[in-house]
């Protein structure tokens, strides 16, 4: 199940916000050695100050196990500020029917009943969160800078990245850019991939006005 | 607790200078009942002075600045040494040896500052900052508020350092453009005429990473080659 917490909401779901940010620091901290901030057991990096949409999901024991942080591209954002080097010159136009998303993190789920094309639920779970957050908010396309790992499963999960770029090499990794389609016809191909059979995203139905 | 934290997050974010952040979290300070919070950005330099937010008497502040007092803080000692929060002040935390640390606590205790809870920042570098909330006496109510409230109190320091960051305070801004460190180095180094083999050598990475950090700092200050980036680098140093 996943949640929307945008930052009307975030004194509200202040123990969501800080179980996240532990969720990350175990993921691009421990896990894969990023040169993160901390405070604490917490991560956190200054487009956090920008009031993002964060997406969490949480396991069937009801913790945070996995999130997502989400940017307008009317506004600054990791590709053009941070790493512009993957736009090979191009440029991201700045379109409110384009988000970018950061700082996807998944705990290993130690828990995982079965794996679909080696995908668990929860991946299937957060991409299709991802969608429909998307579709919510007519946004027709979701940029992102990832690795050519997370493409790969991207592909598998059939939500395939559409490249900005060439890779480049960074770290024991190599770094790319690309957007994710959002549309009605990807989140049908998602859930059809990972077997969900109802919208998995939820907002608090009181939304600011 | 949900909501002055709330709170805070609307004034940072509306927030448009240094002045700004510093009354929002004043605000939040006193909302916590506690008498002051400071927040110290340690200078990347060692001969830099730091940068101080805080609104603990400006008379201390000065005073604490002139001296160079984050060279001999046991707070800060403790802070460059450990990533997690702590207590520190009468009977807790770390304890003055010196003669000069003791001084520096009981020059502290004169402005109203006897105790505190500070929450560490760090990079894989070390320590870049800390947030300190502090109160003029350790009453037990003091310690429980903090140890109740100790996860908003760390989402709580954590935005604010963010909002600094974000809010352009740091000392790698060239041609109004934020380089990261390994930029920085890869570029001196670019400088000094090395490949960017040898750069990888003596970073300890590969060449490919070299060359993301040196293409990516060319792509942020809008320039074709690797003479023009460091050019802009040695240009503003003049001016800085």
């Amino acid at each position: 199940m996943m949640q929307v917490i945008t930052s009307e909401f975030y004194g509200a779901f202040a123990e969501e916000l800080s179980e996240m940010y532990r969720l990350r620091y175990r993921v691009f901290k421990e896990r894969l050695g990023w040169d993160v901030q901390t405070a604490g057991d917490m991560e956190v990096d200054e487009f956090d100050a920008l009031h993002p949409v964060y997406l969490i999901q949480r396991s069937s024991d009801y913790r945070v196990q996995g999130c997502v942080r989400l940017l307008p591209s009317t506004g600054p954002t990791m590709l053009r500020e941070t790493f512009p080097v993957l736009l090979e010159g191009g440029s991201v136009q700045a379109d409110p029917a384009i988000w970018e998303s950061s700082r996807f993190a998944l705990d290993a789920d130690s828990n995982a009943r079965g794996t679909i094309h080696g995908l668990t639920w929860a991946t299937y779970e957060l991409f299709a969160g991802m969608i429909e957050f998307g579709l919510s908010r007519r946004l027709t396309e979701i940029i992102t800078v990832t690795d050519v790992r997370m493409e790969r499963i991207l592909r598998r999960a059939e939500w395939p990245l559409r490249r900005l770029g060439r890779p480049r090499a960074f770290g024991n990794t190599q770094a790319v850019a690309g957007g994710l389609e959002i549309s009605k016809t990807s989140l049908t191909r998602v859930r059809n991939a990972g077997r969900l059979r109802s919208p998995v995203l939820w907002e608090p139905a009181i939304r600011a006005a | 607790m949900r909501r002055i934290f709330q709170t805070l997050v609307d004034r940072l974010v509306d927030g448009k200078n240094l002045e700004d952040l510093r009354r929002g979290m004043a605000e939040t300070a006193t909302a916590l009942n506690l008498s002051c919070f400071a927040y110290l950005a340690l200078p990347r330099s060692p001969n830099a002075a730091p940068l101080l937010i805080s609104n603990y008497p400006s008379a201390w502040t000065s005073h604490y600045l002139q001296k160079r007092y984050e060279r001999l803080d046991p707070v800060i000692a403790h802070v460059l040494r450990y990533t997690e929060p702590f207590h520190w002040g009468l009977g807790s935390g770390p304890t003055e040896r010196s003669n000069s640390e003791r001084e520096l606590f009981e020059e502290a205790a004169t402005f109203g500052i006897r105790c505190g809870f500070t929450i560490p920042i760090h990079d894989s570098n070390g320590a870049i900052a800390a947030v300190t909330f502090a109160a003029d006496q350790r009453h037990s109510s003091f310690v429980q508020s903090i140890d109740k409230n100790a996860d908003v109190l760390q989402l709580i320091a954590m935005s604010f350092h963010a909002h600094a960051r974000r809010k352009g305070i740091s000392d790698e801004v060239i041609s109004g453009v934020t380089l990261t460190r390994r930029e920085i180095e890869c570029l001196k180094w670019a400088a000094e005429g090395k490949s960017a083999w040898e750069t990888g050598c003596i970073l300890g990475i590969s060449r490919h990473t070299v060359a993301f950090h040196l293409d990516n700092a060319k792509a942020k200050l809008g320039v074709r080659s690797t003479t023009q980036a460091v050019a802009r680098m040695a240009a503003s140093k003049f001016n800085s």
